[in-house]
């Protein structure tokens, strides 16, 4: 085979899965719930697999009600994993499933909980990785009811959800592509969007195409909107969008909806490539580039790349402008590295990290303080990550960069928007 | 601009040269999680890599444990989860039968993330794994051509076993024809340089490449085991000034800097206790790329190192010897020697609290811990009960007071661990009367200007201005910097108000220079080059109203 033996660089004691996942089973057995754990997965990209048989009692008469009447299923992978639990749309009369629906990962976590003569629908439940890989652990709560949030349990995965992750929906097809468009214009407007802009782009017979076009410094919502095709035939549209100028996936759709829908930002003026498929037909599709401008928080020392990146996290999380600079950068490499904040009672910060040079294996943000975890992931690409905090109490805040790679560098940037009159003194 | 990939992932092997001699320890087979079928395998398992157990164990490992086994053919996969260990290395291995004409092995933290990999092309693949690791690794073998049964071994390995065990299993390391080093000409001549420098005989687990820039610091942290010591050694490439590299604790204080007078620089950390270290570099100009290496002890490595220049995160030595060592820092920042001192013993989760006479004006009280103490928190009260000052470190604490004469309390707590402390105290004889007067704020303010990693008096502070502030008002003066010299500028205010922030902007561009906020107290730099500079220093609010003091001082840049 190929070459020779390799060692990659020191890889940081990280949050262990397996420690979290012995809190959850540990939170659910005192809240009174029977909780089995299967054997850890550990899968490939594209890979599916059926969660471990036996860890839930089968469903049948007197299961309905009281004790066992619902199991609830936590799939756990580290945070920034993009995975899924899929689950049969329904069931063949062969008592296989007709087709599936995901349920997608957030912060590394997804729960499930089926009561009474659903319970069967687990049988069928099944982990697909999106990562390029991955550990997966599971376990399984029977009870009366669901148990406690597993976020209650693992705080540091309570995390707003992106807006890159909501799940759009299938749009209406149905009202023609001119209403399509005029809705997401008008979506753009109610968003706070700069401007937006159309332009039309020829697919080929196969119905994929690709085309250049100029991004300007900021963050741009890319819409590639089909006219419905031969026969009312309705497209499923994918896409991505890349820099260039270095081939860098800045973002990309793969999901079940006829327009495709893509997000980036950019440091600088850039040329991006769009490239798609699903077509319908060889008429042309409508690219539409809604802009905003960058946040003017943002730190000027800081790379383009970086910039784009901390501009994203901001925007996914829903964090405000900080509207001034940061109390603080700092740059790093791969590896956990920790910052510490001396906090103001009653003030509020955000913290956003970024990829400023080169290629990340993982990107994480960890803030703790007296009171308050905070924590974020680059998920799905992504090339940033943010979180946002409050304190209470006077004290430090502890920061911590979880970053894996090689030869890669980041930027941290540490906002304070809002203060609080003080309450006491204290020196 | 260098490339980062030239030093990417280096150094992770650590089967470097051996630490000091150390009784062998009783090591247990590694812990495996192996789904239902290599369970019922294991013990086929070892029929194919039991051959290699003597092996192992002559060379100093642990007991084998069959990580995963199965019948495979080309493409198939075989393999599990293992437990990673923390101190010592970790031996894995994948051996075929018969048929098995090239197999390779691979080893993913939970994350995904490459912890190892041996792809070269025959049908025995070995890894050696040592620390820092990940918690846990899925480990498998994939068999690139043939068919037959695959095995997976796995034993633990003491680091200072990990060169015989290596050679023995022909570990292949990615250090053998390193291309990182050979990018960065001189590296590892100064990595010898600096091994002959610290004598005895050190690991290097940790070599990286940063992006280096005046504007922003960068942070490289590392754990330290307990009775640990960790030399920094960090290389500035092309187009970046000569670099300050501070050493912080585990808390993010300045435990100290580094003190060469030359480009490259190095420091020197230990600690008593298990923690992290974080290492900031930050150039004085320029901006690029910068390589650092770290060197380590190992565990019994703090009894063994005896340099001056070292830097102990908690106390190492008596009481005196920390007194010694205060003095004479202190000296070189103008203090004399103390006008009293109290001995005591510190205690976790319990305040010991010691009556000082104070004159009136500012004193610095200092609380100097001897082993084994570890963290410390000191608070001083005055007799009405109100709190004057409080301060935290590892091994000690500097409170700075200014306040009428008068007895107060300094409560002293130890937070890791117990042991006998000294309270000292200096008079900051020559502070100037505002800062004498300055009371809670005054306090702060030398507080704040001791943070880093020199002493400063208040003799050293000049341009005092006692302010009033809300934060509805920006109040703005101008200031100097000298030619070739820097200027720091400290602000903090008293009670009743928080969010103190500074700015330093050009005089003649109004451009932001430097900025430094604290919810009391804060500071922030500027340097001059050939010509002096001309600032304008603004100070404001983030909320409530109240009286501030404001103070600078000059210092010279780091060398270049």
């Amino acid at each position: 085979m190929a070459a020779a033996a390799l060692a990659v660089g020191p890889s940081p004691a990280a949050a262990e899965l397996d420690d979290e996942a012995l809190r959850l089973e540990r939170a659910w057995r005192a809240a009174g719930f029977e909780v089995k754990r299967g054997a850890p997965l550990f899968l490939e990209q594209g890979a599916t697999r059926l969660l471990p048989a036996g860890l839930w009692r089968a469903a049948g008469p007197g299961r309905e009600e009281g004790a066992g009447a619902c199991a609830t299923v936590a799939a756990l992978a580290v945070r920034g994993a993009d995975f899924s639990v899929t689950l049969p749309t329904d069931l063949l009369p062969s008592g296989r499933p007709a087709g599936r629906r995901a349920e997608r990962a957030l912060a590394g976590l997804v729960t499930l909980t089926r009561c009474g003569a659903e319970r069967q629908e687990l049988a069928h439940a099944a982990v697909e990785m999106r990562s390029p890989r991955g550990a997966v652990e599971v376990l399984v709560a029977e009870g009366a009811g669901p148990p406690p949030p597993a976020r209650d349990t693992l705080l540091e995965r309570s995390v707003p959800l992106p807006r890159a992750l909501v799940d759009p929906g299938r749009a209406r097809t149905s009202e023609g592509l001119d209403a399509r468009l005029r809705w997401a214009e008008e979506r753009a407007r109610r968003d706070g969007a700069a401007a937006s802009e159309r332009r039309e782009i020829d697919p080929s017979d196969d119905g994929a195409g690709r085309a250049l076009v100029p991004l300007s410094a900021g963050c741009h919502r890319l819409e590639l909107f089909a006219a419905q095709g031969p026969n009312e035939s309705v497209a499923d549209v994918d896409a991505d969008v890349r820099d260039a100028a270095t081939n860098r996936m800045l973002a990309r759709d793969r999901s079940d909806t006829p327009d495709a829908h893509l997000e980036a930002c950019v440091g600088e003026a850039t040329t991006a490539l769009v490239r798609f498929s699903g077509a319908p037909g060889r008429a042309p599709l409508t690219l539409l580039d809604a802009r905003w401008p960058l946040p003017k928080g943002l730190p000027e020392a800081a790379p383009a790349r970086a910039r784009a990146g901390m501009a994203r996290a901001l925007a996914a999380r829903r964090v405000p402008d900080p509207g001034g600079p940061p109390l603080a950068t700092l740059l790093g490499a791969s590896g956990a590295t920790h910052a510490h904040l001396e906090l103001e009672p009653g003030g509020c910060y955000v913290a956003a990290v970024a990829v400023a040079q080169g290629e990340a294996r993982s990107l994480g943000l960890a803030v703790r303080g007296p009171g308050f975890v905070a924590g974020d992931d680059a998920l799905h690409g992504a090339d940033g990550a943010s979180a946002a905090f409050c304190a209470r109490h006077p004290g430090r805040a502890q920061v911590t960069v979880e970053a894996r790679g090689s030869g890669f560098a980041w930027m941290l940037a540490l906002w304070q928007v809002a203060s609080a009159p003080p309450k006491g003194v204290s020196p | 601009m260098r490339a980062l990939w030239l030093l990417a992932g280096v150094g992770a092997l650590g089967c470097g040269a051996p630490r000091p001699a150390e009784a062998p320890r009783a090591l247990e087979a590694p812990r495996v999680e192996r789904g239902a079928k290599g369970e019922a395998l294991g013990s086929e398992g070892r029929r194919w890599v039991g051959g290699e157990v003597a092996k192992a164990a002559a060379e100093g490992a642990g007991p084998l444990s069959v990580v995963a086994a199965e019948a495979a053919s080309d493409g198939d996969r075989v393999g599990g989860f293992v437990a990673l260990p923390k101190r010592e290395c970790l031996l894995l291995y994948a051996r075929g039968s018969e048929g098995i004409e090239d197999l390779d092995l691979f080893a993913y933290g939970e994350d995904g993330a490459l912890v190892g990999a041996d792809e070269a092309p025959d049908p025995r693949p070995s890894l050696l794994l040592c620390p820092p690791l990940p918690g846990r690794a899925y480990a498998f073998a994939r068999v690139a051509s043939g068919r037959g049964f695959v095995a997976l071994g796995a034993h633990l390995v003491p680091v200072e076993a990990a060169t015989r065990v290596a050679r023995a299993f022909n570990v292949r390391s990615r250090r053998e024809g390193n291309p990182a080093a050979e990018a960065w000409p001189g590296l590892d001549v100064k990595v010898q340089a600096l091994r002959r420098q610290l004598g005895g005989r050190w690991e290097e687990r940790r070599r990286s490449a940063a992006l280096l820039d005046a504007r922003s610091p960068t942070r490289l942290s590392t754990p330290l085991e307990a009775g640990e010591c960790v030399a920094a050694l960090s290389l500035p490439g092309e187009g970046v000034g000569p670099v300050e590299l501070l050493a912080l604790d585990g808390e993010g204080r300045v435990a100290g800097r580094a003190t060469e007078r030359v480009r490259d620089r190095s420091v020197l950390v230990c600690s008593s206790v298990a923690t992290s270290v974080t290492f900031e570099a930050r150039p004085h100009g320029g901006a690029g790329v910068g390589a650092f290496v770290f060197l380590y002890s190992g565990e019994r490595g703090a009894d063994l190192v005896a340099r001056p220049d070292r830097i102990d995160l908690y106390p190492s030595g008596d009481v005196a010897a920390a007194r010694a060592a205060l003095a004479a820092r202190l000296r070189a920042a103008g203090y004399g020697a103390p006008g009293s001192a109290t001995l005591g013993q510190a205690e976790v989760g319990r305040r010991v609290s010691t009556p000082v006479a104070l004159g009136a004006g500012c004193s610095r009280v200092d609380v100097v811990g001897g082993a084994p103490l570890a963290g410390v928190v000191a608070e001083a009260w005055s007799e009405a009960g109100a709190l004057l000052a409080s301060g935290e470190g590892g091994g000690g604490a500097a409170l700075f007071v200014c306040a009428p004469a008068g007895k107060v309390r300094v409560e002293v707590e130890a937070t890791a661990r117990p042991g006998p402390f000294a309270i000292e105290v200096r008079r900051e004889a020559q502070a100037p009367p505002a800062l004498a007067q300055g009371g809670l704020a005054a306090g702060r303010l030398l507080g704040r200007f001791n943070a880093g990693a020199d002493a400063v008096s208040a003799a050293q502070l000049g341009d005092l201005r006692p302010l009033s502030l809300d934060a509805a008002q920006r109040r703005a003066f101008d200031a100097r910097v000298p030619e070739r010299r820097c200027l720091e500028v400290g602000a903090a205010v008293g009670g009743g108000a928080t969010g103190v922030e500074l700015r330093l902007l050009d005089g003649a561009g109004g451009a932001e220079l430097a900025r430094g906020r604290g919810p009391y107290a804060t500071a922030a730099r500027v340097c001059a080059g050939e010509r002096p500079r001309a600032l304008s220093v603004e100070v404001r609010l983030g909320a409530g109203k109240g009286e501030a003091v404001v103070a600078s001082r000059p210092f010279d840049p780091p060398a270049r």
